[in-house]
């Protein structure tokens, strides 16, 4: 049975109407058109979806919508500030730690919460951190170099 | 050119629907207390889960393994979540906690670091920021022929998770052989946890995490239709002696354990152990604690040599189940050397 919740996403609040059994990311992508979330694996394993709630990097695609009602979502359309892109982005694209792109998003999402808490992590929590975020198109070493720079403010 | 036509506009999205990761429907409650969640599940018995942090069951969900009709949320109820320390009782951990907020937590690292590594060890950041320690206590086992799509579960007869009277992974079992394969568990039982249960009645039982479980296969634990994990004590003496938790996976990051171990030892003032617990999870459908080889190393002082010969008692006093590429044989070895060297870093820390 379909039922209205509100749904804060980037600061703006919406409401929607929306079955119990869409997830985050669904209704992120389908009915919000934030489509800078990227739909992948949609078990857990690749963390493409990754967005922030209250300030805490999740998996979209394991949330249900109805489930982050009343919190603060956070997706990679939010993080730039005034049409200037977010330093995360600008490292990234600075160091070619990207490649198709499509796991971009959940990455810079990821590291954006772990730079949240800890401005300057090391290779090791750098890693960890980023244990759950696949990039299938090559390595990690450009994308370990990109949080690097930007959290020694390079 | 209408064939094509047909073929794209009809039949393409009619497969594409068929085979999404879209979950099922269901319906949702969010109750705000627990007697109230407990009368939900009791209603619609056996159509009802509940939902905690949703990354085990959605993704089952999702695969068609489980289909409940009613959802019940547990987010809303303050009394699960948290930790409260009192002083000659112990930790009382509330299951809704995440297992990142379980990893993090300075009372757990500084009094019981076992749970602290097991928590943060458990799948990905992501993972641990939604996912709860009564999550992963109440996990399902896991079969690589149950964790499936409808269509790979399908091509085969109904096996005991699915309610039929077949094991596909050990060819003529009587009982269903799934690895239950959580890491907290396992911390937990080291530091002899026990568990509180609240069912649809009122009445609660606390019981300890080893009687939990119900080492038969299929149903996992003894948690009934309308039961519900209110609290996981882990006891003051627990902090006692040093403990160290290791845990064998194919690779570091999101991934389920090949075999993990829990291990704590007292010893008194001489060097003799006084008191040793070794359990070792994920190696079958609950996790073992091996009392022969505890016992070996009670009222002596530990060698080389007794390592070896408690390691060799363990890896044969468990109970091993294949899981994918892990043999029996390979995963008692492993059991083996993860127990010898955890004994070894427990003693390190003395």
């Amino acid at each position: 049975m379909k039922r209205l919740i509100k749904l804060k996403v980037n600061g703006d609040i919406y409401e929607v109407a929306i079955e119990p059994s869409r997830t985050l990311l669904e209704v992120l992508r389908e009915n919000l058109q934030y489509t800078g979330t990227k739909k992948s694996c949609e078990t857990g394993t690749c963390g493409a979806c990754t967005v922030l709630i209250n300030g805490v990097p999740v998996l979209s695609c394991l949330v249900l919508a109805f489930e982050a009602e009343g919190m603060d979502i956070l997706t990679i359309e939010g993080i730039s500030e005034k049409g200037s892109l977010h330093p995360i982005q600008e490292s990234f694209i600075k160091h070619g730690a990207i490649q198709c792109g499509h796991c971009t998003p959940g990455m810079i999402m990821l590291v954006k919460g772990l730079l949240d808490k800890n401005p300057m992590p090391n290779r090791d929590e750098i890693k960890k951190a980023l244990a759950g975020n696949f990039c299938r198109c090559t390595g990690y070493k450009k994308i370990f170099e990109a949080v690097e720079a930007v959290s020694e403010g390079k | 050119m209408l064939t094509s036509r047909v073929i794209f506009f009809i039949l393409i999205p009619i497969f594409q629907r068929k085979n999404s990761v879209r979950l099922p429907k269901f319906d949702y409650h969010c109750p705000e207390t627990v007697r109230e969640a407990c009368s939900v599940l009791k209603e619609h018995k056996g159509n009802a889960k509940i939902l905690a942090g949703g990354t085990d069951l959605l993704v089952a969900m999702k695969q068609r393994a489980k289909k409940p009709a009613h959802l019940v949320s547990l987010r809303k109820i303050k009394e699960l979540k948290g930790f409260e320390y009192l002083s000659g009782k112990g930790l009382k951990i509330g299951p809704m906690s995440t297992l990142q907020s379980v990893a993090k937590a300075d009372i757990i690292i500084k009094k019981y670091p076992i749970l602290s590594l097991a928590a943060d060890s458990v799948a990905s950041q992501q993972i641990r920021n939604t996912g709860t320690i009564g999550g992963n206590i109440c996990l399902d086992s896991r079969c690589w022929y149950y964790n499936q799509t409808q269509l790979w579960r399908d091509a085969k007869p109904l096996c005991f998770k699915t309610k039929g009277s077949v094991c596909h992974v050990i060819k003529g079992s009587n009982r269903c052989n799934a690895v239950f394969s959580s890491d907290t568990a396992t911390a937990l039982m080291a530091l002899n946890a026990k568990v509180k249960i609240l069912n649809s009645e009122g009445t609660s039982k606390t019981i300890p995490l080893d009687e939990f479980y119900s080492k038969t296969g299929e149903p996992v634990n003894i948690l009934k239709e309308d039961e519900i994990l209110t609290e996981i004590l882990i006891p003051e003496d627990s902090q006692d002696g040093k403990s160290s938790f290791s845990r064998l996976a194919f690779r570091d990051g999101i991934e389920y354990p090949i075999a993990n171990t829990a291990i704590k030892i007292t010893l008194e003032n001489n060097k003799v152990c006084r008191d040793a617990r070794i359990v070792t999870g994920a190696v079958t459908s609950f996790p073992i604690r091996t009392t022969e080889a505890e016992n070996m190393l009670k009222g002596k002082k530990i060698s080389a040599d007794l390592i070896n010969e408690v390691a060799k008692a363990a890896s044969k006093e468990i109970k091993v189940i294949p899981y994918l590429w892990a043999s029996p044989s390979y995963k008692r070895k492993m059991a083996e050397t993860l127990v010898k060297r955890g004994i070894e870093k427990v003693l390190d820390f003395i």
